[in-house]
């Protein structure tokens, strides 16, 4: 019988202790004595969020159907289990197994938001490994990093032996096979990880060093050690049509965020829109072909009972295939009964026709993320949706019964300005106009009802806005003020709801976005003074954070709203993503002109992106 | 057409809860691919009925769902069937094929027996027995911070020691006056048995046929295993 590494009172203690136990459909067990490798996967977040992840069962589908690789799971204890585990000196272990992690070979961890960071430190401590990688022997496990927060590893550098860059779909049979060929022949950590750097987006940040300039930008990348290369590219899965998928996904018993399957359409977006970070480390745009997908939603279905399927992608209703894809699901769905969750949809006549067959209309809404409120700003972003697509789409789905719109901005965006603020109010009024003007009184059903939502806008590396300056806590504030204050001035006001979140997470996130290798020290203090889930609201401590930089002499406008220099060599700049620095340059260049780029799909902008040989629209000939 | 599943549950399981062991069944369902009916509308479920849930913690040998049927699957296969789409820890048992007349049959528990683990009885299997032959034992104990008073015998229906460590009780499990079976272990230690109960497990759960007899749930039809 299964054992647990908890006993019987700790798991009738704890809340959730399904949490813990592992043994889910689909779980994978081995023989550990006919494995030769041992991989932990990590998701530094509660096990109802990291379940929820879908590359994490990409590579545990792929690393299980290794012969030689056992590959387990392992999530962020709860604090109530995290404070009997300490207390009881008890080792975190993996699910399955549910044995202790330091005895395994690797411990993965997926970087997915900055504000995990401090559990990754609860993962190391509680395991039992050092937590500096300089710290740690030939007997402990390798704990690599990777996911969209690896593309800027610096702030995490001193935790980690090494990232791996990009999807992982490529390396790993690499990196295991040279891992046991140096594990039969008792190499040392240090020698395999010289040997890893070597490989194909393989990071490994102790043999990379970073000289700094007087103010604390970087002077230059050096090598630590002969023959270590100081550039390290991107790692990209050319054909998604025969990678890895998890057919047979892990299902939870315990309600996951994400209960349902998850039928990945594509990577990467043709948008280039240019505040989104995974529009450009997802490059080039690469499709699967809609049989594929047909199949995979089938087999998903049957091995998994799950009620709901979800499309996955950053842009669905660019998937050439949609239509067809669409109207296959919903009959199959239809027979099998499962739901299909639709991903957010540019407003036409097919989409409202689509949306009106698998929701209920009097409880769904319709949804745009214009992002800004005024053309300029959207021009700005480059994001291509326009006031008249708004108000049409809204207008047909008026027609068709919808009285819910919900609208998506962000603020604090590159240039913006009041006018720009205000826009949002009257673009949200320009919407409720049109419902009293397309809808005759005897036909409005209820009062239309549109709910506007802001977040603050945080830039990112690898992004045309990596040169921006973040907006301050104050002006963040007064932003959301006057976005308030504008929607309440306007005559249909009682129709339009307003939704912000709260700012200094965001501030926190903006610095380690852009962070550097001087954070690790700051994040470790920040950590060992109560600082976890910095994720969750209720967990959140502002005041540990900033007595952790000022103790640390470091203050956070540096990385924030400090103005950064053309030609600054950036954190992350050793890492090449295919998309160039040129070309970002270039983009932002044109954003401060408030200049659009056209889409991969009309045009291409010649990003660099297409040296990866594959990509949808890369290597259109002309028409 | 009803189907009745027998189930039982041990190992790490038993720290599922209730409403997630209904969940795992759903899509362990939906999985086999039987013809089980559905609720119309936008989001159809099955038609799923459980008996009354056990608390987390607590093996069963003896728990049960209904399920109602669009057409009847292979019936000799269906046990193995479901048993492929379960995780070590849950296990079909076996199921009913039930009779037309059966009601609400979750609704209709009345009983259910619990086995009780010892460390060692022999010595104090008279004062168990004395115990349990009273008319009448009134017990206060607390449950959720509130103060409970039960007379314990009118919920205790039979008891039967089965060896050296195990006793076997039948308490009611009626949706009014459910006993909850660690309070009968409390009620022996305030009564001075000394040998530690170190486990119970529910054993089988029943309703009543016209003359009031005891029936296990599973006998309501054509039995397949
Ligand atoms: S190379 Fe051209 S088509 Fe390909 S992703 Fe870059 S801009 Fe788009």
């Amino acid at each position: 019988m299964r054992k647990t590494a908890l006993s019987h009172e700790i798991l009738m203690t704890v809340d959730k202790p399904a949490r813990y136990i592992g043994g889910e459909f689909n779980s994978v067990n081995k023989n550990r004595e006919e494995t030769d490798i041992r991989f932990c996967m990590c998701f530094p977040d509660v096990y109802e969020i990291g379940m929820s992840h879908l590359g994490i069962q990409i590579l545990y589908a792929m690393f299980n159907s290794f012969e030689d690789t056992w590959c387990e799971r392992v999530y962020s204890p709860w604090p109530d289990l995290d404070k009997i585990m300490r207390d009881k000196n008890i080792p975190l272990f993996a699910l399955e197994s549910q044995d202790p992690v330091k005895e395994f070979d690797f411990l993965g961890i997926t970087l997915q938001y900055e504000m995990c960071y401090t559990n990754i430190l609860q993962i190391l401590e509680l395991s039992q490994i050092p937590i500096f990688a300089k710290d740690r022997s030939d007997d402990d496990p390798l704990v690599i990093g990777g996911g969209p927060c690896s593309y800027n590893p610096e702030p995490i550098a001193d935790f980690f032996d090494m990232f791996y860059i990009g999807e992982g779909e490529v390396s790993y049979r690499a990196l295991l096979d040279l891992y046991k060929e140096c594990k039969n022949n008792h190499y040392s950590r240090e020698d395999f990880l010289f040997k890893a750097s070597k490989i194909d987006g393989i990071y490994v940040p102790s043999l990379i060093g970073v000289e700094y300039n007087e103010d604390f930008t970087i002077k230059e990348f050096i090598p630590l050690k002969e023959g270590v290369n100081v550039k390290v590219k991107k790692e990209v899965e050319t054909n998604l049509n025969d990678s890895y998928y998890p057919v047979k996904p892990i299902i939870p018993f315990i309600k996951a965020t994400q209960d349902r399957i998850t039928l990945e359409i594509m990577r990467g977006c043709p948008r280039g829109c240019r505040f989104c970070q995974a529009g450009q480390l997802y490059r080039p745009i690469r499709t699967r072909d809609v049989e594929v997908l047909k199949e995979f939603a089938r087999q998903m279905i049957e091995n998994s009972g799950y009620e709901e399927i979800n499309l996955s992608s950053l842009s669905s209703s660019d998937y050439p295939e949609l239509k067809e894809l669409i109207l296959y699901l919903i009959d199959y769905c239809n027979e099998k009964k499962v739901n299909i969750s639709l991903p957010s949809l540019r407003i036409d006549a097919f989409s409202l026709d689509v949306m009106g067959k698998v929701q209920d209309i009097k409880k769904s809404s319709l949804t745009f993320a214009p992002e800004a409120g005024s053309q300029r700003m959207r021009n700005v972003i480059n994001k291509g949706l326009t006031e008249e697509q708004i108000l049409e789409g809204s207008r047909l789905a008026f027609l068709g019964g919808w009285n819910k719109v919900k609208l998506y901005f962000m603020l604090g965006l590159p240039f913006e300005t009041d006018e720009d603020v205000v826009a949002i109010a009257e673009l949200c009024e320009k919407v409720a106009k049109e419902y009293y003007e397309t809808l005759p009184k005897e036909q409005r059903k209820q009062r239309v009802s549109i709910t506007a939502s802001t977040s603050f806008f945080i830039p990112k590396p690898f992004t045309p806005f990596q040169w921006a300056s973040q907006f301050s806590l104050e002006d963040f504030r007064d932003k959301a003020y006057l976005t308030r204050t504008s929607i309440m001035n306007q005559l249909n006001q009682r129709s339009i709801k307003y939704n912000w979140h709260d700012t200094d997470v965001s501030v926190l996130e903006g610095v380690f976005a852009r962070g550097d290798r001087r954070l690790s020290k700051v994040i470790y203090d920040a950590y060992k003074n109560g600082a976890i889930y910095d994720a969750w609201n209720d967990y959140f401590k502002y005041d540990i954070w900033l007595k952790s930089f000022e103790e640390n002499n470091i203050d956070m406008k540096f990385y924030t709203v400090r103005k950064r220099d053309l030609d600054e060599i950036f954190p992350w700049d050793f890492i090449d993503i295919g998309v160039t620095k040129e070309y970002l340059k270039r983009e932002w260049l044109k954003a401060a002109e408030g200049k659009t780029t056209e889409n991969c799909m009309i045009k291409c902008n010649g990003c660099g992106a297409n040296t990866y040989g594959a990509g949808k629209f890369c290597f259109k000939t002309k028409g | 057409m009803v189907l009745r599943f027998k189930f039982k549950k041990y190992g790490p399981i038993v720290y599922i809860g209730h409403l997630d062991i209904m969940r795992f069944f759903q899509k362990a369902i939906r999985r086999s691919g039987i013809d089980a009916s559905y609720t119309e509308g936008f989001s159809p479920h099955l038609k799923l009925s459980f008996a009354q849930p056990l608390s987390v913690g607590v093996e069963t040998d003896g728990d049960y769902f209904d399920l109602e049927m669009n057409s009847l699957p292979d019936m000799e296969t269906l046990v193995s069937k479901m048993n492929e789409q379960c995780v070590e820890g849950i296990e079909i048992l076996n199921v009913t094929l039930l009779d037309d007349d059966t009601g609400n049959g979750m609704s209709s528990v009345k009983a259910s027996d619990y086995i009780y683990y010892f460390d060692d009885i022999s010595n104090e299997k008279e004062k168990i027995e004395e115990f349990f032959s009273q008319d009448s034992y009134v017990f206060e104990y607390i449950r959720k911070d509130k103060l409970k008073t039960k007379d314990l015998m009118e919920d205790i229906y039979e008891m039967k020691i089965l060896d050296n460590e195990r006793i076997m009780v039948k308490v009611n499990a009626s949706s009014a006056g459910n006993l909850k079976a660690d309070v009968v272990t409390e009620a022996l230690e305030k009564y001075g048995i000394k040998s530690k109960c170190n486990k119970f497990k529910r054993r089988d759960l029943y309703t009543t046929d016209d003359s009031g007899k005891f029936i296990s749930l599973r006998d309501l039809g054509k039995v397949y295993d």
